[in-house]
């Protein structure tokens, strides 16, 4: 019995770190360095609404305000996939590359190690375009791995 | 002395007013055509686009706007009024034409490949307008190469824009990587190129084409009864639908899709068709 109060005081211990972990995840830099505790909502344009506090107020603020990776952190935790301004034109032909492989394997035109192989190569190339606004931070790694998966995701007919 | 002065100057009007009166207008000259933006799509109705043309002091001479489906390949028309004289706002037969387009919010200079002229009157001229940067030639514009650029890259084919050639066969599928531009395909993948994917005769005697479109390229087909010889074939109606009558020329497409055009029985033993992209 003692054993197992031992075993819930040790459960309990490994869960606060989680928790506070989970606080510091909510909380967003913005430029003057302030830090502002809540939980983001939603995105729409370049407007970012938060829900704060146990009574749930609602704040929106322009994503603008808030530090370069952090604008990122935030689009990467509300799974945004908005392209940076002058990565649109290589996203859409490596899509196009990717829809009309899929349209050509569908009519039997193209077997499916191919298209496997034209799929992956029009995501390496967009990776490529995609590296300096990695390096300028305007878009994080693990966005471009959500950009990526949505281009892969078969349209909706 | 006076006289004289007085005499000279009514002459000169004289000669002024005569002058002036020389200069009567004439059937305009007409420069038509299509817009095509940097990805080789033409504009439509849809991107609600204006096409101006100017002299070259940027005076405008004529505008219009961009509307699709009357025709493949036509999507503009301006007719330049003329003028037996040198008049403003009007063009003589010679002069160098410049073209602007208002596109998405932002003025683009197009570019009309060799230079166009106003020709004689009542005369005409169709004329591609093309956007985009075009820093060496060939017709590929800039926007186009650096996106060709990266799988140029990707198989250690390193090149600045001027080394990717519009007349390079980069998967090669036989056709360079200008017709692919052109008709809408994808230059640096093999399988894809313009051709018809399948042709069906169905139980109504009804024949059904099918290929692949590209967005902002119509398509059109002709039928010959022999392959061989130079007559390009003669104009063949189509239908979208199973059931609509063959009453289309030309498709529009607006997407990437597999497009089926459904083409009446033929009475000839035999019939060559061939799929033409614009």
């Amino acid at each position: 019995m003692r054993m197992a109060a031992g075993g819930l005081l040790a459960l309990l211990l490994a869960a606060a770190p989680a928790s506070s972990r989970a606080e510091e995840g909510d909380s967003w830099t913005n430029r003057a360095g302030h830090a502002l505790k809540a939980t983001p909502q939603s995105i729409s344009g370049r407007t970012v609404t938060f829900v704060q506090g146990e009574k749930g107020k609602t704040l929106s603020y322009p994503l603008s305000v808030f530090l370069p990776a952090e604008q990122e952190r935030l689009r990467c935790r509300l799974k945004d996939t908005t392209l940076p301004e002058g990565l649109q034109a290589a996203h859409d032909f490596a899509a196009r590359v990717i829809q009309r492989s899929r349209l050509l394997k569908e009519s039997g035109g193209l077997p499916d190690p191919d298209f496997q192989k034209a799929v992956a190569a029009a995501l390496a190339a967009f990776r490529l375009q995609a590296a300096p606004f990695i390096t300028q931070q305007e878009l994080s790694p693990e966005r471009l791995d959500l950009i990526a998966g949505k281009m892969t995701a078969p349209k909706d007919p | 002395m006076k006289q004289f002065t007085r005499s000279m100057g009514l002459a000169l009007l004289m000669a002024a007013s005569v002058q002036g009166a020389a200069i009567f207008p004439l059937p305009p000259f007409t420069v038509y055509g299509k817009v095509r933006d940097w990805n080789g799509r033409a504009l439509s109705s849809d991107n609600a686009a204006t096409v101006v043309v100017r002299d070259t002091n940027g005076v405008v001479l004529a505008r219009c706007d961009v509307k699709s489906g009357i025709y493949p390949g036509l999507t503009y028309r301006l007719p330049i009024p003329m003028a037996s004289g040198r008049q403003a706002g009007r063009g003589q037969a010679g002069d160098p034409l410049t073209f602007d387009v208002y596109y998405d919010g932002q003025l683009h200079t197009a570019s009309a490949g060799q230079g166009v002229r106003v020709g004689d009157p009542a005369g005409s001229i169709h004329c591609t307008l093309n956007l985009g940067t075009f820093s060496s030639g060939g017709g590929l514009p800039d926007e186009y190469k650096e996106l060709l650029r990266a799988y140029y890259d990707e198989v250690g084919r390193d090149s600045g824009l001027g080394d990717i050639s519009p007349d390079d066969d980069f998967d090669g599928d036989g056709y360079s990587n200008f017709e692919e531009f052109l008709a809408g395909t994808i230059p640096v993948l093999a399988e894809d190129y313009l051709r018809i994917t399948r042709f069906t005769r169905l139980a109504d005697g009804r024949m059904a084409l099918c290929f692949l479109s590209a967005p902002g390229r119509a398509y059109s087909v002709t039928q010959k009864t022999r392959v061989s010889g130079g007559n390009p074939g003669n104009p063949a109606a189509f239908a979208l639908t199973r059931t609509a009558p063959p009453a289309q020329t030309f498709y529009a497409a607006d997407q990437d899709a597999e497009a089926t055009l459904y083409l009446p029985p033929t009475t000839n033993d035999s019939a060559f068709f061939r799929l033409r992209a614009q």
